[in-house]
């Protein structure tokens, strides 16, 4: 079994080179480097806060956009192409395509992820930063979000029956994970008016991943020791993708292709 | 309906899961150390503020704000005007939303802490609005003093080096409470001319590495009212050799020959 699903993350892994997806890394490479020339003439002062968290900012972003894209494109396209029976109609079962093709995904996503913060790390040093450790923990804590958000975005390929649909529900969760802490607050506030959509609010902070808490990223100044966290986080992203990873399986076991 | 089917295994799995999910959920500390966006006292006004909240860059967000302000203000420079006015600004005050640029920089980031610095230094120092200046410095105790209460609602011992989110953070929060008095104080002296025990306060922060050239230059200026030209030509030749920017090496060169000519002839300034 652990054979197949390897296999079939491997031919995900090459398939994606030979589709030069990665040219989003040059984009990413030109966008922190002309960023680096604006903003040393924009505000010299603060050139490499500015440079650390639009870079950050963008790897992130960029993580997001390929995962979703990759894992929607890979998923829903062999479905409707029915290129997907070429793979299955050899001994492989449906939960190993699925989890072949997620740890596919995830090592693609893996290079990048590394590329584009070593590629933000050198820009850095260029201009006289000096290396901290952080720098590995926002990495570690981009590609969990990556993690989580691979497997929603092979659930949501599953149920969904076009790609922008695929697209908009991934995106709007994007941004509802992000959202958590704020809609804490607004709970809060709609608690204290007596409005009654409280557990409904309170359902949905707790049932949608909070990527809030992977922020390491606007923590900078303040965060200097972060393992014990890192830990929780991690197994916290880990056991949530896993949740909805098995979902998936399920669904696809059920689907009738 | 068999009971030993492979889904009912697959759904078992995944209730355990999601179980365990839960409980690790449980275990991890809130990291909103920042007061909510939805909280602060004003609604806030820029676009990109609504989307730094939605996408979680904060300090993006706040690093945008940054340049924007540095552009508003900025202009006078460009323009070379000193009363330069901003097209909206119909009841003829210079610079009239400066407080508010600074006032959305520091809710983005409670702990910019150049933004403290220059802030009030445009607002209390050069446009002698000292309240606005005041405002901003309450506002960042506020926020600051916000920050150190949600550490104690985790259950953060601040003397706990253990702990995964505290150690140099209190170094890093109660130094910046302490800047934002001191510039507090720094204010009110110049507020009533008390220059003395202004610059006394200016010098603890004036020749700190991040501390911004425009604090360096107000006790420059400061020295230069009080005819002690020895140190003011000592902080512009510090400007002249740390600034980046080349319309203010040229004004540290003009000031530098001055004072030279100044110490050397024995005359005052006028």
């Amino acid at each position: 079994m652990f054979n197949k699903i390897y296999q079939i993350a491997k031919y995900t892994y090459i398939d994606n080179l030979k589709r030069r997806n990665f040219i989003i890394l040059l984009l990413y490479i030109f966008i922190v480097l002309g960023s680096g020339f604006l903003f040393s003439m924009l505000s010299p002062a603060q050139e490499i806060r500015i440079i650390l968290d639009l870079g950050t900012a963008a790897i992130e972003m960029f993580a997001f956009l390929s995962c979703t894209f990759i894992s929607v494109r890979l998923i829903l396209q062999e479905m409707e192409e029915k290129t997907v029976y070429l793979i299955l109609s050899r001994p492989v079962t449906r939960t190993e395509y699925l989890l072949g093709r997620y740890f596919g995904i995830l090592s693609v996503m893996l290079v990048y992820i590394v590329i584009m913060n070593s590629a933000l790390v050198l820009m850095l040093l260029a201009k006289g930063w000096s290396w901290n450790a952080y720098m590995l923990a926002i990495a570690v804590t981009v590609f969990m979000k990556v993690v989580i958000i691979s497997a929603f975005s092979i659930l949501l390929s599953l149920v969904s029956t076009s790609a922008a649909s695929s697209f908009i529900s991934i995106f709007f969760l994007w941004v509802l994970g992000h959202f958590s802490e704020e809609l804490k607050y607004i709970n809060y506030l709609l608690k204290q008016s007596g409005v009654k959509i409280t557990p409904v609010i309170k359902a949905v902070y707790y049932i949608i991943p909070n990527f809030s808490m992977f922020n390491f990223k606007d923590l900078f100044q303040v965060k200097h020791s972060f393992t014990g966290e890192l830990f929780w986080i991690s197994s916290y992203a880990v056991l949530y993708a896993a949740v909805v990873i098995m979902l998936s399986i399920f669904i696809f076991n059920k689907k009738e292709l | 309906m068999r009971i030993y089917a492979k889904e009912n295994y697959i759904l078992l799995a995944i209730l355990i899961t999601a179980f365990l999910t839960a409980a690790v959920y449980m275990k991890i500390p809130s990291t909103q150390v920042y007061p909510p966006i939805f909280s602060m006292k004003y609604p806030l006004s820029t676009p990109i503020s609504f989307w730094a909240s939605m996408l979680g860059m904060r300090r993006l967000a706040a690093d945008i704000i940054w340049i924007q302000t540095l552009q508003y203000y900025g202009k006078r420079e460009g323009t070379g005007s000193p009363e330069f006015k901003r097209g909206n600004d119909k009841d003829n005050t210079p610079y009239k939303d400066l407080q508010s640029y600074w006032q959305q920089l520091i809710r983005f980031d409670p702990l910019f802490v150049n933004a403290y610095l220059l802030g009030p230094t445009t607002l209390g120092w050069n446009l002698k609005r000292y309240d606005e200046a005041m405002a901003l410095l309450d506002e960042g105790v506020e926020m600051v003093e916000e920050i150190q209460k949600n550490l104690r609602t985790l259950n953060i011992n601040e003397t706990d080096e253990e702990h995964p989110l505290i150690v140099g953070k209190s170094d890093v929060i109660n130094e910046l409470k302490w800047k934002l008095y001191l510039l507090k104080s720094i204010i009110v002296y110049l507020h009533q001319d008390k220059y003395g025990e202004a610059t006394e306060l200016l010098e603890k922060i004036a020749f700190q590495d991040e501390t911004p050239e425009e604090i360096r230059i107000i006790l420059a200026q400061i020295y230069e009212a009080q005819k002690d030209y020895r140190k003011a030509l000592e902080l512009w030749t510090i400007i002249y050799r740390s600034t980046l920017k080349e319309t203010r090496r040229d004004s540290a060169a003009k000031h530098m020959n001055e004072l030279k000519n100044i110490i050397f002839s024995g005359r005052s300034l006028p």
